[in-house]
């Protein structure tokens, strides 16, 4: 009952140790190894998660920037070509400007000319008048009266001439 | 025969076989029961571990890892974190401890009734101990702390190395022992219904809580030993 063996004693160890190296590799050993798998794929969910998190912040960043830069060239390339077109406008303006002072000069200067052409002509008609007057004079004598009637009638041409040339 | 006879005779540990070397090696039968604990706790732990996947685990896995986390978390909490590399012992242990204190439940005699067992498990946790206070003071450490706290504690201290392993020995022997004794008097008193009940209370209840005694005590000593 009581009773103490050497040889049932050491079985006895041996067959403990084993209970324990099989527990320990084959419960405890499997059940800790397949929870450590999990914790680490959690953290590499994790690792991933924070990954495609920044990721994802750094594509926002990113795309505000690209944004913010296309704001600005967009708002340069505007101004410029607002300012090219202010530039051209102004030259168009100016350009017609002095196309049509130009025209006006021009058309000053003609209308001197004709307007000298004009007192050109009138002067050869006041001497075609003179020369008619003279010729007439040549052929008629000259009475008192018939000069008086001669230079009225002088003077009605030539003032009827003026009369006509400033309508 | 009468019941003082009887109850011995309930009590002998019969020789299961012999090993016909020299003048024969007896083995006895707490020997080839606790074979056989091994060969189903094997077979049981490659069932039960079988397949085991790291996402969406089954109500089997489950159950296994919440067996194990729970037992490791009832011994760990005991021991500091010097003591911690000896979990595994401990937690095997119970295991053991408490496979065998309950196959009473099958008609089975329990390898604790058999004083080997308790003694083996007793001096293996003490030379566990003691390693375990080599390992962390070593040998001229573990050697001063017997003069500790003072000198004159010396054989005090020392007559505790022996002291130790006895009473975890015969705390768990005593106890699965008088359990068994207490049941096979119930039996021949009164054969029917009582034992049944009886039986949940000591080969179920006791046996668990004696396997808890045993590893919560060996874990108070590597705690000591490693501070």
């Amino acid at each position: 009952m009581l009773s103490f063996d050497l040889v049932n004693f050491i079985c006895m160890v041996i067959n403990i140790l084993i209970i324990f190296l099989l527990t320990k590799k084959f419960l405890f050993g499997r059940v800790n190894d397949i929870i450590e798998k999990r914790r680490e794929e959690i953290s590499d969910s994790y690792a991933a998660a924070d990954k495609v998190t920044k990721e994802a912040q750094q594509t926002k960043k990113d795309y505000e920037y690209n944004t913010a830069l296309f704001e600005k060239e967009k708002s340069e390339m505007m101004a410029d070509a607002r300012k090219e077109a202010d530039e051209k406008s102004t030259a168009i303006v100016e350009k017609a400007n002095a196309d049509a002072a130009e025209i006006i000069k021009n058309a000053h200067a003609e209308a001197a000319y004709i307007k000298s052409l004009a007192e050109l002509d009138r002067d050869k008609q006041v001497e075609e008048v003179v020369f008619d007057v003279a010729a007439r004079l040549a052929g008629q004598a000259i009475t008192e009266e018939a000069n008086s009637d001669l230079y009225d009638k002088f003077l009605s041409q030539a003032t009827g001439r003026e009369t006509g040339s400033e309508r | 025969m009468d019941l003082a006879e009887e109850l011995v005779a309930e009590l002998e540990i019969p020789t299961a076989f012999t090993i016909p070397i020299g003048n024969g090696i007896a083995i006895n039968q707490t020997v080839v029961i606790t074979w056989c604990i091994i060969a189903v706790l094997f077979v049981l732990y490659l069932i039960l571990t079988h397949g085991f996947v790291t996402q969406n685990p089954g109500k089997r896995q489950a159950a296994v890892e919440s067996f194990v986390v729970w037992i490791q978390n009832l011994i760990g909490s005991n021991l500091n974190e010097k003591g911690k590399p000896y979990l595994p012992y401990l937690c095997s242990i119970l295991v053991f401890l408490g496979v065998s204190n309950i196959v009473g439940i099958f008609n089975v005699p329990p390898p604790t009734k058999d004083l080997r067992t308790t003694v083996a498990l007793a001096v293996m946790s003490i030379v566990l101990v003691q390693a375990a206070a080599i390992r962390e003071k070593k040998v001229g450490g573990w050697l001063k702390g017997f003069a500790e706290p003072l000198k004159v504690m010396l054989p005090m201290n020392i007559l505790e190395l022996f002291i130790k392993p006895l009473s975890l020995c015969m705390r768990l022997f005593g106890n699965i022992f008088a359990a068994f004794v207490i049941m096979e008097l119930v039996k021949m008193v009164v054969p029917v219904v009582l034992p049944a009940a009886l039986c949940l209370y000591f080969d179920l209840f006791d046996g668990l809580l004696q396997a808890y005694v045993f590893v919560f005590l060996t874990s108070l000593y590597i705690n000591e030993a490693v501070e």
